[in-house]
């Protein structure tokens, strides 16, 4: 009797460990599947910033090109780099740059030569092997300059010079506002977005937004929660 | 740039959510009352611990699902494909075994691997300066995996002076701490090689291995030392991406094959059964011939729980468990959980490749690929594809050494998707936030 029933539940677990298995499979690819819809709508999960070419004479890339930043990656001209810039000055792996805390750490490789600008003024040069960048930096590659935004910049580790009363800000931020602005990176003259007009080539056409739209109060609540100027500042 | 659609709500949330398991686990809890219950009137008798199988395994399996899930964001699927291959261990066991001690063992170090996995996982979620916790690991491992060495302790098994026995008032425990400094090894290359190492990390991290591939050389663990090998090899490339230099570490593994052929009789033995196991079927070739004609035997559907002649397989609870399931359960079921197999290192593969730095990356590929190159070296040595290698079954095989070690690695991969999960999260409230709160 046990023998027959033994024979008969062969089939039962067969049948078991197959549809156990299709479910399995088809809960994997469903889930890849979805993880690549979610990545083609909002291409930006997980990165954390950009590097925005500034200048580069005598090589192929151009002006404005942007290259998103995930955790980690390397700089160079070569084609296994992570942000690839075709230029004579640049070798073919010049620097790696990893997330921090507070920024971005790049170290260059062996003896390749850069610099960082920071944005208040001063010029770094890697010691120890590694120069760390704040959000706004512009990292100096021999004749490339490249400038780093990072989307949710922390308190910058540099001392920030309390903006002089000349500069005049067009436009008119509640108190609740500029207290938030208070420990950000100045904007240099050249590169504040609201100062200049019509810098239309610089920024996403597409963006339907109005730029000087009224903050919505939920995001702002939650503003104080996270220190993020990102919202703020509207770079895209 | 193409101009961005901003998704409606509904899609979006449909496109975030993760298919849920409920059919596999309730498939899994089917599996495993069916199975123990029937194996509970094998034998005229009933068998009373098959009853408190049938009726504990569903019970915690719930229970372990329920507690690390709401613990921890973790990856539910693969819970439940782990869940999966404990219950067809502890199913096996109890039907091949001789005595009922095997499979209640089995029971209380699955118990305890759970545990341990729950360790792993906490271990997993640290925010530690791993490069410097590495160190410490390293001189933690050192001693362990020397520790069959102690006069007292080591105890030679099967050729191999790879296990430690411990008696404790009449209470003695066997057991192989190579199993134990696997996680180890893994996370200690993840933190050396992780992040573009240069040339003094990247030469201590191998060192590292090639000081525990020595030691076990000497203690003529073969399996564990291609295990150990290999894994490291693979997290050199993938972390460095010198396919010259990893190639030349392959190259130099082969000879030192080629020359441990020459020089130890045991190789020679091994790879002789291998290739004509029928010119010697009583002695050398008994293992294979016994464990080829079990799997002959066995056909589609198994010869049936409880039917077939497993028995007559040496080691059939260990190195050889593959060749009894397909006897037992037949070729569609062992193919079934070949692919279980595939599908947890393919979740695994997700997993290091949606980490968010690129320690724990390596940790999870590391921990995925010793899973399936420890299931590949078994399941090609049951079939004659390769030479026969010392090492189990993860997760199947009897072994509580094998168990553990296995459930801290699995452990150590569940907590890095876990922390996937929350960066995820993290990253799409930062993303509302940057849209200005349209999404």
């Amino acid at each position: 009797m046990y023998e027959r029933l033994a024979l008969w539940m062969r089939y039962f677990f067969a049948l078991l460990a197959v549809l156990f298995v299709v479910r399995a499979w088809v809960i994997t690819v469903r889930d890849n599947r979805r993880a690549r819809v979610l990545r083609a709508w909002l291409p930006e999960t997980g990165t954390i910033g950009e590097w925005l070419v500034l200048g580069a004479p005598g090589g192929q890339e151009r002006k404005n090109a942007r290259c998103p930043i995930l955790n980690e990656g390397t700089i160079g001209s070569s084609r296994r780099c992570d942000v690839r810039l075709v230029h004579p000055d640049v070798l073919r792996e010049h620097a790696y740059f990893a997330a921090t805390e507070t920024g971005l750490r790049v170290r260059p490789v062996g003896e390749a030569p850069l610099c960082v600008e920071s944005q208040v003024g001063g010029v770094y040069h890697p010691a120890d092997g590694y120069v760390d960048m704040a959000d706004g930096d512009v990292l100096v590659l021999g004749g490339l300059r490249m400038m780093l935004t990072l989307f949710d910049a922390p308190r910058p580790a540099r001392e920030v010079p309390p903006p002089s009363p000349q500069r005049a800000r067009t436009r008119r931020a509640p108190a609740e506002e500029e207290e938030l602005f208070a420990g950000e990176e100045d904007y240099g003259a050249g590169s504040d977005p609201f100062l200049e007009g019509g810098n239309g080539e610089e920024w996403d056409d597409d963006l339907e937004d109005d730029l000087d739209a009224p903050f919505p109060q939920k995001a702002r609540d939650t503003e104080k929660l996270w220190p993020n100027d990102a919202n703020q500042t509207r770079k895209r | 740039m193409a101009k961005r659609r901003k998704p409606d709500a509904q899609a979006l949330k449909h496109a975030l959510t993760r298919a849920n398991p409920h059919f596999l686990v309730i498939a899994l809890m089917a599996f495993q009352v069916t199975a123990m219950l029937l194996l509970a009137f094998k034998t005229d008798t009933v068998d009373w611990q098959a009853i408190g199988f049938a009726i504990a395994m569903p019970i915690v399996s719930q229970v372990v699902l329920r507690v690390f899930i709401r613990l921890w964001p973790v990856d539910r699927t693969l819970l439940v494909l782990i869940l999966f291959l404990c219950s067809v261990s502890l199913i096996t066991l109890k039907d091949i075994a001789r005595s009922p001690v095997t499979p209640g063992e089995q029971g209380v170090f699955m118990l305890l691997g759970f545990i341990v996995m729950g360790f792993g996982i906490a271990v997993a979620r640290l925010r530690l300066n791993w490069r410097k916790a590495s160190i410490a690991l390293m001189c933690l491992a050192v001693p362990v995996i020397l520790s069959p060495f102690v006069p007292g302790l080591g105890n030679r098994q099967y050729g191999a002076l790879n296990w430690i026995q411990v008696s404790l008032g009449g209470f003695s425990v066997t057991a192989q701490p190579s199993e134990f400094v696997k996680p180890m090894l893994v996370i200690c290359l993840a933190a050396m090689l992780g992040n573009h190492p240069g040339i003094r990390r990247a030469i201590l991290a191998l060192a590292f291995a090639a000081g525990l591939c020595g030691v076990l050389l000497i203690q003529s663990d073969l399996g564990a030392l291609l295990i150990y090998f290999l894994t490291t090899v693979a997290m050199f490339y993938v972390a460095t991406s010198r396919l010259g230099l990893s190639l030349a570490g392959i190259g130099a593994g082969a000879a030192c094959a080629v020359i441990a052929y020459k020089t130890m009789p045991y190789v020679q033995r091994r790879l002789q059964s291998f290739l004509d196991p029928w010119s010697d079927p009583m002695a050398t070739g008994y293992q294979i011939v016994q464990a080829l004609i079990a799997i002959g035997s066995g056909g589609l559907f198994g010869m049936g729980l409880g039917l077939g002649m497993p028995r007559n397989i040496p080691l059939y609870h260990s190195d050889f468990i593959f060749a009894a399931i397909c006897e037992e359960f037949g070729l569609i079921f062992a193919v079934c959980l070949l692919i279980v197999y595939a599908l947890i290192f393919m979740r695994a593969l997700t997993i290091a490749m949606n980490a968010r730095t690129s320690f724990h990356s390596l940790v999870a590929f590391g921990i995925a690929f010793m899973f399936a190159l420890q299931a590949l070296i078994i399941v090609g040595g049951n079939i004659r594809l390769i030479p026969l290698t010392g090492v189990t079954l993860p997760l199947v095989s009897a072994g509580g050494s094998s168990i553990i070690g296995t459930m801290a690695s699995l452990g150590l991969l569940i907590g890095i998707s876990s922390l996937n999960a929350e960066a995820e999260v993290t990253d799409l409230r930062r993303m509302e936030w940057r849209e200005g709160g349209g999404l």
